[in-house]
């Protein structure tokens, strides 16, 4: 468990490595060479995209197959109002939140009243409902070839500006998540995640937490969706289908998902290897499967387990045992 | 619309039920015996129907009777190398462990597949004796179609033997209902299990070799069937077949209607269906499997 | 004296089997009440049928003067009704003080805050430690209760329901798998609580000398039926009770 209480002196490292960060990545623009500034920006809305997924999966012990539904919602927010209204991007970058949020609400309506494998697989359902809806509504949404086009003011498609626009949201939503986690609303629901039972039996309505848990992840993922249109000045139906669901998850789990931060460092190392990797090689999801497989087998705090929460013994707990 | 469109659309919807069937079946069983969810059961179909796509060729072929034995067999054993290497391990873990873990399965065959297959889209042409239509009340349907319904009926048949008269069906229905019975009683669980699986596997193949010759086999099918299959196996209630059966004539009728009234959202009725399913009865249709994955407490 | 829970012709059946069979006995503010028998007497699913776990399949359960029969638990607990398990049910990866804290923060209704810091507020807090203390568990806040020894877990049960600040208190065996000094400590305890918060306690027990020492009243059953009621005294000189338990140690 993360300590709420730390000494002074956890407190003192833990703030000098945030302001090392925080100056390297500011620095970035000056120091990277163009593509790897755009990898890094990239990795920032990815960061807010895990953390807002981890907030069920690794918070709640919700595991969610379909948080890409919200992402790309949040992408196609600006992409069609763009595409059909023109509107404002700035107008279309803070509806895109509320958007997921509200999609959230309903997908939670139905998905939230199953539980644990049931439930994984009523999120995967929707997200593929979503991605099979842009991919058919051509007329809607241009298909399978996807929204491409000037959606992005001429001011963020600079580099530099692009990336500190970024940097600024992504520190923006992952400060906000950061009180979420650390909120009384958090701990309650880590209590729920640990005994659904014994935390209903002692006052505590399961269906609204969980929901309103669910609706929070899903207007972040959206924000990370719309991250991505800065990024990319597109938007395509695989950001939403079940197997982009699974990005999000495996960031929580490899990097650690009992800590606020192992999403992001998980999201790092998942898009730098891939990042890298694909240009050496097609057998990017060969390599993933294997990797994955070895973490699921070897390693079940993750990679950044032992570093993010070192009070935890390695045994897990079976979230059905009583 | 007459009674000849009424007819043909049934028909039409009965062949899609027939498909969906016999890749739920494997893993509504899989998951009633075993209880693990296995995302990579999509890409036993796929492979299943790459097989067949690889030994016919475009030609029509008499290898077609015994490919469409081959390519589930070897699918199969595809499937005990899975269960004994890796899902051995994972029976134990919770379900975010055996979701990441099968979903890695199905990344390195999606992978693997590419590699082999390529990216092109093949096409799979139907035996002489099954190609063309038939006349049924004046309206015409594709032979291959029926056939396809034959064999998803025979499929049924065959387990329900398989559950109701074998000592094996026997095993697996305790399996589903009450697992701890089979250790007390002295059956080789893992050899009980690498068999179910295997079973799984191969119906899933199956499926995909049956419908090889009614679309364009390539890249995706993986990804797509797994959806419909976990949507009709959440219907009837993991566990039961005859609640695949039901959930995937469910969809069989809605998917019908869906290409009927709005085409270009008939792929979005499916879900529709299962929404209305699961906001009535959160179990599915028949669901007989642990109140853990969907019920109430702990 | 008021009666705060009454129990009235309850029964529970599964199948054909009756677990509860037409059960009535009243609970007065204030007392210890004991609900004695031998193993499968029906007391651990009469509790769930009191904290809404179980609807029942017939009957009326009045806690504080409302019909609670058929609610969902975490209504019945926001009446006042708080149970500590059997089994034990604590919150494994969480530290007994952030356990605490958030029984303390859904009670308090800010279980939706995800504004504030409020459960780390000095209140609450302070109220925690409180708890901690009352139940011998200061030395273990810090502790992710998934460490702490079986006795410390079941310490911790009671206090968690405690701070859910409850009116009545349904303990399910308290001190099963006890050693008699920890045993000995629990009832100390069970006393205390009792007193000091004013507090009604129902619990279910075997042991015997635990019953006899403690109780203000006690309710016998056997075979899901009420066989006897009465004091400490009135009970140990009931043939039929020593006949239900002479019968199953024999």
């Amino acid at each position: 468990m993360i300590s709420f209480s730390a000494p002074w002196r956890n407190i003192g490292w833990r703030l000098l490595i945030g302001a090392a960060l925080l100056i390297a990545l500011i620095a970035a623009p000056w120091v990277l060479p163009l593509p790897w500034l755009l990898v890094l920006q990239n990795i920032l809305g990815l960061a807010v995209f895990a953390v807002a997924t981890n907030l069920l999966v690794g918070w709640c012990g919700l595991v969610s197959f379909g948080q890409a539904a919200f992402y790309g919602i949040g992408a196609y927010t600006i992409a069609l109002s763009w595409l059909h209204y023109q509107t404002s991007f700035w107008l279309s970058f803070l509806a895109a939140p509320l958007v997921g949020g509200l999609a959230a609400f309903l997908v939670g309506l139905v998905a939230l009243r199953a539980q644990k494998l049931y439930f994984a697989l009523l999120t995967l359902a929707f997200s593929e409902l979503f991605y099979v809806i842009a991919e058919q509504q051509y007329d809607i949404t241009n298909g399978a070839n996807g929204i491409f086009g000037a959606m992005v003011p001429d001011l963020l498609m600079q580099p530099a500006l692009g990336y500190f626009f970024t940097l600024l949201v992504s520190v923006l939503a992952l400060s906000a998540l950061w009180q979420i986690f650390r909120s009384p609303f958090g701990l309650v629901l880590q209590a729920i995640r640990e005994k659904r039972g014994r935390a209903e039996s002692l006052g505590a309505n399961i269906f609204y937490h969980q929901l309103l848990a669910f609706v929070i992840s899903g207007a972040f993922c959206s924000l990370a969706g719309a991250l991505y249109v800065v990024h990319d000045q597109t938007a395509y139906p695989e950001l939403l289908d079940w197997v982009k669901s699974g990005d999000p998850v495996i960031m929580s789990v490899i990097g650690g998902m009992y800590a606020f931060a192992g999403p992001i460092f998980g999201a790092f190392i998942y898009q730098i290897a891939h990042d890298a990797l694909i240009q050496y090689t097609h057998d990017w999801q060969l390599f993933l499967g294997l990797f994955l497989l070895f973490v699921m087998l070897f390693l079940p705090n993750g990679l950044a387990g032992r570093v993010f929460a070192p009070r935890q013994p390695s045994r897990t707990t079976d979230d059905a045992g009583s | 619309m007459n009674a000849q469109t009424a007819i043909i659309e049934i028909l039409s919807a009965m062949t899609t039920a027939s498909s969906l069937f016999i890749i739920a079946a494997g893993l509504t069983l899989v998951f009633g015996a075993l209880r693990i969810i296995n995302l990579a059961h999509g890409s036993f179909y796929m492979i299943g129907a790459l097989l067949m796509a690889t030994l016919l060729g475009t030609s029509h072929h008499a290898l077609f009777w015994p490919a469409l034995l081959l390519a589930p067999i070897a699918v199969a054993a595809l499937g005990t190398l899975c269960e004994v290497v890796l899902l051995r391990r994972i029976y134990h873990r919770d379900h975010l462990v055996q979701l990441l873990a099968t979903y890695a399965l199905f990344l390195i065959f999606s992978d693997l597949s590419l590699r082999l297959w390529g990216t092109d889209s093949r096409t799979v042409a139907a035996p002489a004796m099954l190609t063309g239509n038939i006349l049924l009340r004046g309206a015409s349907f594709p032979i291959y179609d029926l056939f396809v319904i034959v064999v998803a009926a025979g499929v049924g048949i065959a387990l329900w033997l398989l559950l109701q008269w074998t000592m094996l069906g026997w095993q697996i229905r305790a399996a589903v209902e009450d697992p701890e019975s089979l250790a007390a009683i002295g059956t080789n669980v893992p050899l009980l299990f690498t068999l179910v699986f295997t079973l799984g596997a191969f119906l899933s193949g199956l499926g995909g070799a049956v419908v090889a010759p009614l679309q364009a086999v390539g890249p995706g099918m993986d990804q797509s069937v797994i959806v419909s299959a976990f949507i009709v196996t959440v219907i009837g209630g993991l566990g039961s077949i005859v609640g695949a059966a039901l959930g995937a004539v469910v969809i069989g009728l809605f998917q019908a209607m869906g290409i009927l009234w709005l085409p270009t959202w008939a792929p979005a009725f499916i879900f529709l269906a299962m929404i209305l399913v699961l906001v009535i009865r959160p179990a599915g249709l028949l669901g007989t499997v642990g109140s853990a994955y969907f019920g109430q407490n702990d | 004296m008021t009666v705060v829970l009454s129990v009235e012709a309850v029964s529970k059946v599964f199948g054909g089997f009756r677990a509860v069979d037409d059960v009535s006995f009243g609970v007065e503010e204030g007392s210890i009440h004991a609900l004695i028998g031998p193993n499968g007497a029906g007391k651990t699913t009469l509790f769930r049928l009191l904290t809404g776990v179980l609807p029942p399949s017939s009957g009326v359960v009045r806690f504080a003067g409302a019909e609670i029969a058929g609610r969902s638990p975490h209504s019945i607990n926001r009446l006042g009704l708080a149970q500590s398990f059997q089994i034990t049910n604590v919150f494994p990866r969480l530290t007994a003080l952030e356990s605490l804290q958030a029984v303390i923060v859904i009670r308090r209704r800010r279980s939706f805050d995800f504004f504030s810091r409020f459960h780390a507020s000095a209140g609450v807090r302070a109220e925690a430690f409180e708890l901690l203390a009352q139940v011998g568990l200061e030395h273990a806040a810090e502790a992710e209760t998934r460490t702490l020894s079986h006795g410390d877990q079941r310490a911790l049960e009671v206090a968690l329901a405690l701070a859910s600040g409850p009116r009545l208190l349904l303990l399910d065996e308290p001190t099963a798998g006890m050693s008699p000094f920890e045993t000995a400590q629990m009832v100390r305890m069970v006393r205390r609580l009792a007193r000091d918060r004013k507090l009604t306690v129902l619990f279910s027990e075997h042991d015997t000398d635990v019953v006899f020492g403690i109780s203000d009243r006690i309710t016998v059953m056997h075979r899901g039926r009420v066989i006897a009621e009465g004091d400490a005294n009135e009970i140990q000189r009931n043939p039929e009770v020593a006949a239900v338990y002479l019968g199953v140690e024999a």
